[in-house]
């Protein structure tokens, strides 16, 4: 995982984190890891991407209605069709009442039919609200 | 679970582009892979030593780039670099960040080699986000 820290236009600070796992159907694996706010994990069942969220705040996790419905545009170069690209989303919110953090993640994947794997790649920009 | 405090604003401008092609030989130019928000361009080649991405930054201003494995690199406008992926037991593979505080934009590229019939194929994927 890569994780680094930005700062925005106006001063404040945000982070970005990433990963990418080649996992076997069946199994989950952790993607990304904030170690003060929240643990994503993954597993890949049939056709769907089930998402796991640990929150380790004390403060509550929500997670955004408008999940599946972001603005996210997708492309598909060269040979890239026979791996079966796809994509999810994510957004949430953990921390305490008085300092929020919203994480927006984006989860691309693709399928390697021929030695029975999915690579999951994940890229998370986590900013206090 | 509801919506909430400060977790509705829009996501905007988020891409996710797949490639895939033939690794390029020998001299060959590095056959393009991944082209993302006219922020970098991804090509492909082994000459010999393995397969490598020859990294393009396309604009005006510094592009900076943190390798897994690797460490933070540092692309001038308009120029090039060229990183080994790295051999790993699935075979070979790179993962990288690449952040432009011009275009407050940060994308994920990841890129593998998969055999096949034809020879080697990379293939690649990058996840883009504006940062503002």
């Amino acid at each position: 995982m890569l994780t680094r820290e930005l700062v925005l236009p106006g001063g404040a600070r945000s982070r970005v984190l990433s990963c990418s796992k080649d996992l076997e159907p069946g199994v989950r694996a952790m993607l990304l890891l904030d170690e003060d706010l929240f643990r994503l994990d993954v597993m890949i069942v049939g056709d769907t991407l089930q998402s796991f969220v640990r929150n380790l705040t004390i403060g509550e996790l929500e997670v955004s209605g408008e999940v599946g419905q972001p603005r996210v545009a997708t492309t598909t170069l060269g040979l890239a069709a026979r791996y079966a690209p796809g994509r999810a989303d994510l957004r949430f919110a953990v921390g305490p009442e008085d300092d929020r953090v919203v994480t927006e993640v984006t989860i691309a994947t693709l399928r390697f039919g021929d030695r029975g794997a999915i690579r999951v790649s994940a890229q998370g920009i986590v900013r206090r609200g | 679970m509801g919506r909430g405090r400060g977790v509705t604003r829009a996501v905007t401008d988020t891409v996710v582009i797949s490639g895939a092609t033939a690794v390029a030989s020998g001299d060959a130019e590095p056959a393009p892979l991944l082209a993302l928000l006219a922020l970098i361009d991804v090509a492909v080649a082994d000459r010999g030593t393995g397969p490598e991405l020859t990294i393009h930054n396309p604009t005006g201003s510094p592009l900076r780039i943190a390798v897994e494995g690797v460490g933070d690199i540092s692309i001038p406008p308009a120029r090039s670099a060229v990183v080994p992926l790295r051999a790993e037991p699935g075979g070979p593979r790179l993962h990288l960040q690449a952040l432009s505080t011009a275009r407050s934009a940060v994308v994920t590229v990841t890129v593998t080699v998969e055999p096949s019939g034809d020879g080697p194929v990379a293939v690649g994927q990058a996840i883009g986000a504006l940062t503002c």
